[in-house]
C-alpha cells in the first residue's frame, strides 16, 4: 500500500484488499476486538455513562455554535501568551507556512509528534521534497513511516500489523536482533529517538483541543513523545483543525477522559500535555507556531446538515465497532481519515466527486453511533451523503432510471403485481445458473419466489371465511 | 378488539408469504382483527439508502394515505418499520404529508414490539425442537430497541433451544443496496457471522428480518451448511422445518 492513495476508487480497492488478505485472523478484526473490549470496560465503569456521553455531546456543539466567539477569546489569549498564528485556508496554504517556518530557519529535520491533519495536509511528501527530514516519533506512526505507509487507522496508526510483523520490521531497518516483545521493541524505537530528540532545532505536534480561556494547546499521547518534542527543540510548530475548541481547562478534563475511554479504553493517557507558548526566559522552546487549518471546515461548519461531525474528537471508536473496517482495516479508503467518520469526512472535505463511493461503504448497522463519545449521528450523515453524490450525477445516470422505474412500479399495484408475475415466469422457465443476478448471485444462493404470495393467500384465505 | 393493518413489505409479500402467514396467525391469536389492504408495496427503504429522495418521497406518500385510518400498522420486518418511523421524516414531504407521518408514525410497530410493548400479551405459541440463534437485525436494536420483545416471545416456545451468538451485536453485512454495491465485503462479513452462527450449534438462525436472513440463508446455502433461516414468528407458531 502506497502512501496516501486516491480515495476515488474504493470499491476497487475493497475488492483487492479482500482478494488479497491472506492472514488469518486478520490483525484489523483482532486489534479493533480488542480495542472495543478494552473501551467497553471502562465505559461500563461509569454508572452514569449515558448522562457523560450526553453532556459532553451537548459541550462538544455548544463549543461548535460558537466557534468564532472562542475563536476571538483564543486569538487574545494566544497573543497574549506570545503564540504566532497563521491562518491556512487550505492544505497547500498550511505546507506553505510550515515548509518557510523550517526553510527560513535552515532547519532541515522536524520531529513529529502524532497528528491527523499533518497526514491531512500531506506535510511529510512535501517536506521531503524540499530536502526536510521529517521524522514520526510517536511508535506507530514510526512504524508505518519506516515501512512507508500512511496510518490505517487514526488513533493506532498500525493497527494492520502484529507485533511480529513490527519485529521484522525493526530487524531489517535498524539491524537489531529479532524480538517480537512489545517491550523490547519499544526499547529499540526509542534507542533511535532518543538521541534525535536532544539535538531536534524543530518539533511539529498535533493539537487536539486549544482552551479558550487559557489559551493553552492541548496534546494527548501515551509516550511522552509529544512533550519531547514541544519542549526541546527552540521552534514549536503546533498544527490544528479550525473547530478544535474547548471552553475551560475544565471541559478539557472531561474531553481527555472520554477520549481516552473511547479510543483505548484508558482511564486516562499517560500524558496530557499543555502548552501555553514558548518559553518566558532562556528556555525552550523560544518560538510557538500555530497553524489553524480550515482546509473544507468552515463550509461543513457553515451546512447545518453536515455541522454536527465537527464534534469529533478523533477517538477512532466508531473504527474499531465498523464491520467494514474491521474486515478492511484503513487504507483502502485513501484519504486522511478511514471507517465510518472517513466515509463521511472524505467526501465533505474534499470534492464528493473525489470520494463517491465513501458514503455507500456501510451497511448502515449503526454501531458507530452507538459508540461514539459525541453522539455524531454517522448512519444519518452518510445517508445524506448519499443523497448528496446521488444529487451531483447527471439526471438521467442508469442509476437514476433503475429507481425511477423501481419507484414508478411499486406505487401501482397493477404493474407490482404483473412485475412480480413476470418475474415468477422467468423462475420457473429458467433454471437458476442462468439467472445470476448481480452482486448477489456471485457470493449467496438466490432466494425463491414463493409460488403463491402473500397477497394471494390472504385473499383467498379471506374469500373462504366469507363463503 | 384492536384492528391491525397489516403492513406485508414487498420482499416478505413475494419471497417470504410463510412469514406474513405466520404474523396474521399470531396477532389472531393475540385478539386482534387483522386486515390487509393489497394496494400496499414498497415502504421505500431501497431507494432512500440508495440516496434518491425524490422517488422515495412517491412511495413514502402512498405509504401514508394508504394507512391513514389504521388504528396500528404493524409490520414483521423492523427495518421496514425504522424506515417509516424514523426515514419518512428526513424526505422532505409535502407540509400535509409531514403532518400526516407525524400522526402516523407512532402507530406503525415491528410485530413483536406490539405484542410485547403494546398489547401485553403472550400468545400462544406451538412447539419448535431445535436449536436456535437469535441475531439482532441492526436497525431493530439500535433504531427500534428491540431485542428483550422477541427473545421474551421466543422463550415462550415450547422445546426450543435458544442458543447465544458470539458478537450477537454485530452486523450480518446484509445492508440493503449494499449487499450488492459492495457484494464481496457484503459477503466477508456476512461469513463471519455465519461462522458464529455454526459455532453455536444452531439448527435454525433467526431474526426480526427477513432480509437479514435471506443473506445469511444464500451464504450457508453457497457454503453448503445445513443452517436454516427463518423469520421468528413462524417459530412462534411452531411451523415444520421443511
Amino acid at each position: 500500500m502506497n502512501k496516501h492513495t486516491s480515495p476515488r476508487n474504493l470499491k476497487q480497492s475493497i475488492r483487492s484488499s479482500l482478494k488479497n488478505r491472506s492472514q488469518k485472523p486478520l490483525p484489523s478484526k483482532v486489534n479493533t476486538g480488542r480495542a472495543v473490549h478494552a473501551r467497553d470496560l471502562r465505559a461500563s465503569e461509569w454508572p452514569d455513562f449515558d448522562q457523560r456521553r450526553s453532556d459532553i455531546t451537548q459541550k462538544r456543539q455548544a463549543a461548535i455554535d460558537y466557534l468564532d466567539e472562542l475563536h476571538a477569546r483564543l486569538r487574545s489569549k494566544w497573543l497574549e501568551n506570545g503564540i504566532v498564528v497563521h491562518d491556512a485556508l487550505d492544505a497547500a496554504e498550511a505546507r506553505e507556512i510550515i515548509t518557510g517556518l523550517l526553510r527560513d530557519r535552515g532547519i532541515i529535520e522536524v520531529l513529529k509528534s502524532k497528528s491527523m491533519l499533518s497526514e491531512e495536509i500531506e506535510i511529510n511528501s512535501h517536506l521531503e521534497a524540499t530536502g526536510i527530514s521529517p521524522l514520526e516519533t510517536d511508535l506507530g506512526e514510526y512504524i508505518v513511516q519506516l515501512r512507508n505507509e500512511a496510518p490505517s487507522h487514526i488513533t493506532m496508526p498500525a493497527m494492520h500489523l502484529f507485533r511480529q510483523d513490527v519485529g521484522k520490521l525493526f530487524a531489517e531497518r535498524l539491524g537489531v536482533p529479532y524480538t517480537e516483545t512489545p517491550a523490547e521493541l519499544t526499547a529499540h524505537a526509542r534507542k533511535v529517538l532518543r538521541q534525535r530528540f536532544l539535538s531536534a532545532r524543530a518539533g511539529m505536534i498535533g493539537v487536539n483541543f486549544a482552551v479558550a480561556e487559557t489559551g493553552h494547546l492541548a496534546t494527548v499521547t501515551n509516550e511522552g513523545n509529544g512533550r519531547m518534542v514541544s519542549t526541546l527543540p527552540p521552534l514549536v510548530i503546533a498544527l490544528m483543525g479550525w473547530e478544535r475548541v474547548t471552553e475551560t481547562l475544565q471541559d478539557l478534563g472531561e474531553l481527555w477522559q472520554i477520549l481516552a475511554r473511547s479510543a483505548t479504553g484508558q482511564r486516562a493517557t499517560s500524558y496530557l500535555s499543555l502548552l501555553q507558548g514558548p518559553a518566558k526566559s532562556s528556555g525552550r522552546p523560544n518560538e510557538v507556531h500555530l497553524v489553524v487549518v480550515d482546509n473544507g471546515r468552515k463550509a461543513i461548519h457553515r451546512n447545518h446538515e453536515t455541522r454536527e461531525v465537527l464534534r469529533c474528537i478523533r477517538c477512532g471508536a466508531c473504527l474499531n465497532v465498523c464491520p467494514v473496517y474491521q474486515q478492511v482495516g484503513g487504507h483502502p479508503y485513501g484519504g486522511t481519515y478511514p471507517g465510518p467518520i472517513g466515509s463521511v469526512l472524505t467526501p465533505l472535505l474534499n470534492n464528493p466527486k473525489e470520494a463517491p463511493d465513501h458514503p455507500f461503504a456501510s451497511s448502515l448497522c449503526g454501531a458507530c453511533e452507538e459508540i461514539c463519545p459525541v453522539s455524531i449521528p454517522l448512519p444519518r450523515l452518510l445517508l445524506m451523503g448519499r443523497k448528496q453524490g446521488v444529487e451531483s450525477r447527471p439526471p438521467l445516470s442508469p442509476e437514476r432510471v433503475v429507481w425511477s422505474t423501481f419507484q414508478s412500479v411499486m406505487t401501482g399495484r397493477k404493474k407490482y403485481e404483473a412485475a412480480t408475475r413476470l418475474a415468477r415466469l422467468v423462475q420457473k422457465t429458467l433454471p437458476e445458473k442462468l439467472l445470476p443476478i448481480p452482486g448477489w448471485t456471485d457470493h449467496r444462493d438466490a432466494p425463491q419466489l414463493a409460488a403463491k404470495p402473500f397477497r394471494d393467500w390472504f385473499r383467498e384465505e379471506h374469500e373462504e371465511g366469507e363463503s | 378488539m384492536p384492528r391491525v393493518s397489516l403492513f406485508i413489505p414487498c420482499f416478505v409479500d413475494q419471497l417470504f408469504p410463510e412469514t406474513g402467514k405466520a404474523t396474521v396467525e399470531l396477532l389472531r391469536r393475540a385478539g386482534c382483527e387483522v386486515s390487509y389492504n393489497p394496494e400496499q408495496t414498497c415502504c421505500g427503504q431501497p431507494a432512500f439508502n440508495s440516496g434518491f429522495h425524490h422517488e422515495t418521497r412517491q412511495l413514502a406518500t402512498k405509504f401514508l394515505r394508504l394507512f391513514a385510518d389504521s388504528e396500528f400498522v404493524v409490520a414483521p420486518s423492523a427495518s421496514c418499520v425504522a424506515m417509516v418511523r424514523t426515514h419518512f421524516g428526513d424526505l422532505g414531504l409535502e407540509p400535509q404529508m409531514q403532518m400526516e407521518w407525524e400522526n402516523q408514525r407512532n402507530r406503525v410497530y415491528e410485530l413483536s414490539e406490539f405484542l410485547v410493548d403494546v398489547l401485553g400479551v403472550l400468545p400462544e405459541t406451538g412447539s419448535f425442537p431445535y436449536r436456535v440463534a437469535y441475531h439482532s437485525s441492526c436497525h431493530g436494536l439500535r433504531e427500534l430497541e428491540i431485542h428483550a420483545q422477541p427473545m421474551r416471545l421466543l422463550h415462550s416456545v415450547r422445546d426450543i433451544d435458544i442458543c447465544e451468538l458470539q458478537d450477537r451485536n454485530a452486523c450480518c453485512g446484509f445492508g440493503g443496496t449494499f449487499a450488492s454495491k459492495f457484494s464481496s465485503l457484503s459477503a466477508a462479513i456476512g461469513e463471519d457471522k455465519l461462522d458464529a452462527i455454526s459455532r453455536s450449534g444452531a439448527d435454525v438462525v433467526t431474526a426480526t428480518d427477513d432480509s437479514c436472513l435471506m443473506h445469511i440463508q444464500g451464504l450457508a446455502k453457497r457454503r453448503g451448511l445445513p443452517i436454516r433461516s427463518m423469520h421468528y414468528a413462524r417459530i412462534l407458531i411452531g411451523e415444520k422445518l421443511a
